[in-house]
């Protein structure tokens, strides 16, 4: 990712980002750059930038995504590879409702790497589970009708042994 | 939208609600998330495990069910059965998901299936015993391309790429003697290419190349590129210049060999390796077209040898006519590996099934007994060892082919609207 440009400690510029609920945050400016769609809206104001607006994203997972971003701001060497694996583990392990929201933060914000990281952690919830299993662990309505079912029934009667 | 729908969202709405003045978290909506996020997330996904996602509900469904999805021609490995040339319908079988379903095909109608590219089958029609008329056919998207009329001589055809794209080679594959034949999109004739007198058994596409294989387990490779260039924007003569397509001949070792009984030799590519499959049938005269054995080869061109495969990891094969291809277990989502599926071919290569009318009631004629008989096996690499497997298969018919039934077309096939 271009990102990587945005390592180095010493010019530790502060950005405010605002929540769609109105909370303002200030956060290190390598940290923020972690998103592409706040890098490209820095590109655009330049410095006369106050704050940056971001009406998509509540102050909660707004927190949670500069958790990420501080945390992967720096290039990772190899011997941090394994720390920042576990980490990153332990970061995707969160209620489902809220990784839904970082998800969509995450989309939003334009951060492939979190993203990737988070897709591949509902891919891994919705594994080997049948259609009732999965529409329960994400809380989904089967909304397909009577005569629907019956015809998805019927695909799967076929089925021989 | 149903105003039923509406209603059901709006009482889930409600739910969340309660849920949230208790003190619980309003929880997402799952269904409605956007489409491009769902994408990214289902490709993540074996294939299997698609086919329960899209049966969760309409939206979800709805990213598997475009045909322009990124799934492309991926899908399931599945049987067209033979002998069904003057139905409407042609029956289907899904191995990995142990189901059969019935296909409309009109436009298959009084033709023989040859073989498949992925999810085209490539059709063929008899003219008066002389000649053949064959197209290509995807019967998910419909898209057909008509190839030119050629002589009734080939017993094979290989395709160098899926025909949706603008540059591929079809290569047929000559019977009694080492001639090939060329097509590209846009020539009017196939280009006939004599390379030796001894037939090749079988042909197979890997890396650019094709590669034939000729008797003494050799192999000819013939560049595709060349090929193209070749013959493309030039019409006027028939023969290919031999000089301006490039090939080379390989002589490789084979170590074991077996001489007696029947072998039956494909080739596969799998993971940019040349797969030899030697398919072993009885010597016994009383266990006449019995399968035995399967012995696999790896091509190692460097050593110019064909090296033992013991195990096949995670690849399973399906081996047949023009169709034989290699898939990745995980990637199907299955907990199959190591093994090879195969269908009931016939222990010579040369013949197709519209030479094939000798053939019917041949099972009567030597008294076997072709009750429940499957037109297909499952061989696994292990079975060797112990000695046990025979596979004879239901000898009246036709072998089916293998092709790939992509998955956006499951998805919309048992979509509902």
């Amino acid at each position: 990712m271009a990102s990587s440009t945005s390592g180095s400690s010493s010019s530790s510029k502060v950005v405010k980002i605002r929540s769609s609920d109105n909370e303002n945050f200030e956060v290190e400016e390598a940290a923020a750059a972690r998103s592409e769609t706040i890098k490209k809206l820095l590109e655009d104001v330049g410095d006369d930038a106050d704050v940056i607006p971001l009406p998509n994203v509540d102050a909660k997972t707004l927190v949670k995504v500069m958790e990420w971003c501080k945390k992967h701001m720096d290039d990772v060497d190899e011997l941090n590879k394994e720390e920042m694996k576990t980490w990153d583990a332990e970061f995707v392990d969160m209620d489902q409702s809220c990784l839904y929201n970082v998800l969509l933060a995450a989309n939003f914000l334009n951060i492939k790497e979190l993203l990737d990281q988070l897709t591949q952690k509902v891919a891994d919830m919705i594994k080997g589970k049948s259609p009732e299993e999965i529409r329960a662990t994400f809380n989904i309505k089967n909304d397909f009708t009577p005569e629907e079912e019956a015809e998805i029934r019927k695909q799967n009667a076929w089925a021989f042994e | 939208m149903t105003p039923r729908r509406k209603g059901n969202r709006r009482w889930k709405k409600q739910k969340q609600l309660n849920e949230g003045n208790d003190g619980e978290e309003v929880s997402a909506d799952w269904a409605e998330l956007p489409h491009v996020i769902l994408q990214v997330i289902f490709e993540q996904l074996p294939l299997l495990d698609c086919i329960s996602v899209s049966d969760v509900c309409k939206s979800w469904r709805g990213v598997f069910a475009q045909e322009t999805s990124c799934w492309g021609s991926l899908g399931f490995p599945s049987l067209l059965v033979s002998g069904q040339k003057n139905r409407k319908m042609r029956t289907c079988i899904s191995m990995i998901e142990k189901r059969a379903w019935e296909m409309e095909l009109p436009e298959a109608r009084g033709k023989y299936c040859w073989g498949s590219f992925q999810d085209w089958l490539i059709l063929v029609s008899e003219i008066r015993c002389f000649s053949l008329d064959i197209s290509l056919l995807n019967p998910f998207t419909k898209r057909k391309i008509d190839l030119p009329v050629t002589w009734n001589f080939y017993h094979k055809m290989v395709l160098s790429g899926i025909p949706s794209m603008q540059k591929f080679v079809c290569m047929l594959v000559h019977g009694q003697c080492g001639e090939l034949a060329f097509w590209v999109p846009g020539a009017q004739s196939w280009h006939p290419y004599k390379l030796v007198d001894e037939p090749f058994e079988d042909a197979v596409f890997c890396n650019g190349s094709f590669y034939l294989l000729s008797k003494d387990y050799n192999i000819w490779q013939i560049d595709a590129t060349t090929v193209l260039a070749a013959i493309s924007g030039d019409d006027s003569s028939t023969v290919v210049p031999p000089s301006e397509i490039k090939r080379q001949f390989h002589e490789i070792n084979m170590l074991q060999t077996h001489t007696n009984g029947g072998v039956l030799r494909y080739l596969v590519e799998s993971c940019s390796n040349i797969l030899l499959v030697c398919r072993f049938f009885s010597t016994k005269p009383t266990a006449a077209l019995e399968t035995e054995n399967f012995e696999v080869h790896m091509l190692d061109i460097d050593q110019m040898s064909w090296k033992k495969v013991d195990n096949l990891g995670d690849r399973v094969l399906f081996l047949g006519k023009c169709c034989a291809r290699s898939f990745s277990s995980r990637e199907l989502g299955v907990n199959i590996s190591n093994c090879i599926y195969f269908s009931n071919d016939h222990p010579s290569p040369w013949w197709n099934e519209w030479d094939s009318t000798h053939l019917i009631g041949l099972s009567s004629r030597l008294g076997l007994n072709n009750t429940d008989r499957k037109d297909w096996g499952v061989f696994t690499l292990d079975n060797g060892k112990n000695g046990n497997f025979c596979f004879r298969g239901n000898r009246d018919n036709w072998p089916p082919i293998w092709f790939t039934a992509p998955i956006w077309w499951y998805c919309r096939k048992f979509a509902l609207n």
